[in-house]
C-alpha cells in the first residue's frame, strides 16, 4: 500500500447530463472538451460549442418528432456519436448503444429485443446497417451521421423562442436513459437498463475517489460503459480535454498529438504496450539495460529518489510524453504489469465495475492504492461480501434492471441488492479483492469453495508459465500448463518439465491452507481454447486434454 | 512476399521465423491478441504502402490470408 487514505476530491455536484453540459460550458466555455482527427487536420471542439451543438442537433430531432424513442447508434468512436449520444438522451429519448462488431443478424435480434425504432450510424456501417433494417420485420429510420452537420445547421435555424421544447425539456432522473448490452457471449447478451440517476450519480461518486488533471485520450469503445461513462463522461465532467481516437489502427499517432495524462484502458491494452515496449528494446538489443536500469531505478525509490520520468522518457514517449495514470478495469490485470509500469513512472491504478452498475463499484485513489485489488469503493454506495464471498451491491448507480427479462431480474436482485456474480472480500483498509467468478467455483467435496482464478494467478506470476486453468476432476484440484515456449525449448524433455512445474506447485501449495492447494499438475503442449476476447474457454478444456 | 510478411509477424510472435506458414492462424497458431492484429496491420500498411479499412482487419485470419491481400493490392 502506499500514502495514507485522504479526503474525497470535491468537484460541482451535477443533477444530469444536460446540467453537466451546462456547467462545464459555463465554467470553461473556451477550452477544448473534444480533439479528433478529420483527414489530415485536427478538429477542436470547445465547451461552449459541444452545448450549442447538442442543442441544435436536439431541436432537430424533436422537430422530426423523434421523442420518446428508442434511439440506437451503431459506429466507431467520433464526436458525432457522442453528440448523437448527448442529443437522444437530454431530450428524454432512450439509447441503444450498439457493439459494431457483431454479426448483422446478431444485432438485429438485439434491436428488436429492445425495441428500437430509430438508428445513427456512421458512414462506414451503411451496408450493415441496410442489411439489418432488411432483417428486422418493423419499420426503421435510419440516419447517417456523416451528416450531422446538416442536423445541426437545421437545428439551430429551426431553434427560435417558441421551437425551444428540447432546450426546455426537464430531465427525469428515475427515468431510462441508456440501454446497454452486457458483452456475453453471442445469444445470450441482456440489455441493462441505466437511468439518468444511474449514469449520473456513477459519475459524481467516482469522481470523488480519483482527480484527473491532464488530458485524456479515449480509446475503449463508447458502447461499453466503461469506454463512455468512465473514459468520456466522467473525463468530460473533469473538464479537461478527451481525444477521441476513431480507429486502432492509427492510435500510436493519435497518442503524440494527444498527450494524455490519464488513460482508461482495459488489460488487453496494457498487455499490447508491454509487448510493445519490449519488442522495440528487443530490436535495438537494450533488453537487458532497461532490465537494468528498471532494478536501479526501483532500488532508488526505496530512499525516495525518483529518476523515473528522466530515465524511462523514452517509454513515456510511447504515450506521448505526459502520462501518470493508467485506470484499468474490464477483466483481471496481472500484477506484473502494475509493477513494471510502476518502475516506468507510470500508476496503474485497478478498478471495478460492471455495466449493471452504471459502471464503476471501485477504483484504487491516485495517492491510496493497494497492488491486488481494485481499489476503495466508490462512496455513495454500499457494497457487500455475501456468506457465500459474493461482491453485492446496493445504491443508485444499480440498473433499473435487464430490459424485458422478468426471469433475469429475479435472479440477479435480492432484497435489493445486486447481485455481481463475482467473488471477492474487503479488508480492514476498506479494499475490494476480487477472487473470480461465482460460477466457476471449485465445491469440493468437503464443503469448502475454492476460487479457481485465484490459484491461477498464483501460477501466472511465473514467467515460465504461459497459460492455466485450475479445476477439479474425481475431487481433487488440478492445475493444467501450457508452459510458455522458451520453456519448452529449454527443457525439452518430458521429465524435466514435470519436475519443474511440480517444484512451483509445491512452492505455491506452501502458502495456501490445505483444501486450497493443487494436487495434481497436467502439461499441455498446445494452448487453450479462447473465445474472440481471448479468454479461456473453461468447458472446453477437457476436449482439448493431451 | 510471404517472408517479409513474416520478418513483421516475427516481432509480434513467440514463434520462430521457421515455424511460420502460410497457413498459420493468427490468433489461434501465432498467439496474437486482437490488437496485435491491429498493430501488425498498420506495420503492413507502413511496409507496403497499401491501406488495410478496418472492416477488412477481421477477415484476415491466417498468413495467407495478408499475402494475399497485400498482393492484390499493392
Amino acid at each position: 500500500m502506499k500514502y495514507k487514505p485522504y479526503d474525497l476530491y470535491e468537484l460541482p455536484k451535477i443533477n444530469d447530463l444536460k446540467d453537466m453540459l451546462f456547467q462545464k460550458k459555463k465554467m470553461s466555455p473556451d477550452k477544448i472538451a473534444f480533439t479528433f482527427s478529420k483527414g489530415k487536420n485536427i478538429v477542436s471542439k470547445t465547451y461552449t460549442k459541444v452545448f450549442d451543438d447538442v442543442n441544435s442537433f436536439g431541436t432537430w430531432l424533436y422537430e422530426k418528432k423523434h421523442i420518446g424513442k428508442h434511439i440506437a447508434i451503431i459506429g466507431e468512436n467520433s464526436y458525432e456519436w457522442l453528440m448523437t449520444f448527448f442529443a437522444v438522451t437530454c431530450g428524454g429519448n432512450v439509447v441503444v448503444p450498439i457493439d459494431k462488431e457483431l454479426p448483422e443478424n446478431e444485432i438485429a435480434r438485439l434491436l428488436e429485443t429492445v425495441d428500437v425504432e430509430i438508428i445513427f450510424f456512421s458512414k462506414s456501417y451503411r451496408q450493415l446497417v441496410t442489411n439489418v433494417v432488411e432483417l428486422l420485420k418493423k419499420k426503421i429510420t435510419i440516419y447517417c451521421m456523416a451528416d450531422m452537420q446538416n442536423y445541426i445547421e437545421i437545428g439551430k435555424e429551426q431553434f427560435t423562442s417558441w421551437k425551444n421544447a428540447f432546450s426546455n425539456y426537464k430531465i427525469d432522473s428515475k427515468q431510462l436513459c441508456c440501454i446497454m448490452f452486457t458483452s456475453g457471449t453471442s445469444g445470450n447478451s441482456k440489455g441493462v437498463m441505466l437511468s439518468h440517476e444511474n449514469i449520473v450519480e456513477d459519475i459524481n461518486n467516482s469522481c470523488k475517489l480519483f482527480i484527473l488533471e491532464g488530458n485524456t485520450i479515449a480509446v475503449l469503445p463508447f458502447h461499453h460503459a466503461f469506454g463512455l461513462v468512465v473514459a468520456v463522461l466522467m473525463a468530460f465532467n473533469y473538464g479537461h480535454t478527451i481525444y477521441i481516437n476513431k480507429s486502432l489502427k492509427t492510435i500510436q499517432k493519435d497518442l503524440q498529438i494527444a498527450k494524455p495524462q490519464t488513460m482508461f484502458l482495459v488489460p488487453l491494452f496494457v498487455e499490447m504496450f508491454h509487448k510493445q515496449i519490449w519488442i522495440t528494446a528487443k530490436k535495438e538489443s537494450k533488453e537487458k539495460s532497461l532490465q537494468r536500469m528498471m532494478k536501479l531505478s526501483d532500488f532508488l525509490l526505496k530512499f525516495g529518489i525518483d529518476v523515473r520520468k528522466k530515465v524511462f522518457a523514452h517509454i513515456r514517449n510511447v504515450f506521448g510524453g505526459a502520462i501518470e495514470y493508467i485506470i484499468c478495469g474490464g477483466a483481471p490485470l496481472g500484477i506484473q504489469y502494475v509493477k513494471e509500469f510502476r518502475s516506468f513512472g507510470i500508476e496503474i491504478l485497478n478498478g471495478y465495475g460492471t455495466t449493471e452498475c452504471s459502471p464503476c463499484v471501485a477504483v484504487n485513489r491516485n495517492l491510496y492504492h493497494k497492488d491486488g485489488t481494485v481499489g476503495v469503493v466508490v462512496p455513495g454506495i454500499d457494497v457487500k461480501i455475501s456468506n457465500s464471498r459474493e461482491v453485492l451491491v446496493k445504491g443508485s448507480i444499480v440498473m433499473l434492471g435487464y430490459y424485458n427479462a422478468a426471469d433475469s431480474n429475479k435472479e440477479v436482485f435480492r432484497d435489493g441488492w445486486y447481485k455481481t456474480g463475482d467473488l471477492g472480500y474487503l479488508d480492514d483498509d476498506g479494499f475490494l479483492t476480487l477472487t473470480g467468478r461465482c460460477k466457476n467455483l471449485i465445491i469440493l467435496s468437503n464443503g469448502e469453495n475454492v476460487s479457481p482464478e485465484e490459484l491461477e494467478a498464483d501460477f501466472l506470476e511465473y514467467d515460465e508459465i504461459q497459460e492455466v486453468l485450475v479445476y477439479e476432476e474425481d475431487g481433487m484440484i488440478i492445475a493444467e500448463i501450457y508452459p510458455n515456449e522458451e520453456c519448452l525449448v529449454k527443457k525439452a524433455e518430458l521429465e524435466f518439465l514435470q519436475e519443474h512445474f511440480d517444484n512451483i506447485c509445491r512452492e505455491i501449495n506452501s502458502k495456501r491452507p490445505l483444501y486450497k492447494q493443487v494436487k495434481k499438475i497436467k502439461l499441455r503442449n498446445s494452448e487453450f481454447e479462447k473465445n474472440t476476447s481471448r479468454k479461456i474457454l473453461r468447458y472446453k478444456r477437457k476436449e482439448n486434454t493431451k | 512476399m510471404i517472408e517479409k510478411v513474416i520478418d513483421i509477424l516475427v516481432d509480434y510472435t513467440i514463434l520462430e521465423k521457421n515455424n511460420i506458414t502460410e497457413q498459420s492462424k493468427l490468433v489461434i497458431d501465432l498467439g496474437l491478441s486482437s490488437l496485435d492484429v491491429i498493430n501488425v496491420v498498420v506495420a503492413f500498411e507502413e511496409e507496403f504502402d497499401i491501406e488495410i479499412p478496418d472492416q477488412k482487419i477481421k477477415e484476415l485470419n491466417t498468413v495467407g490470408d495478408i499475402v494475399e491481400y497485400i498482393e492484390q493490392n499493392v
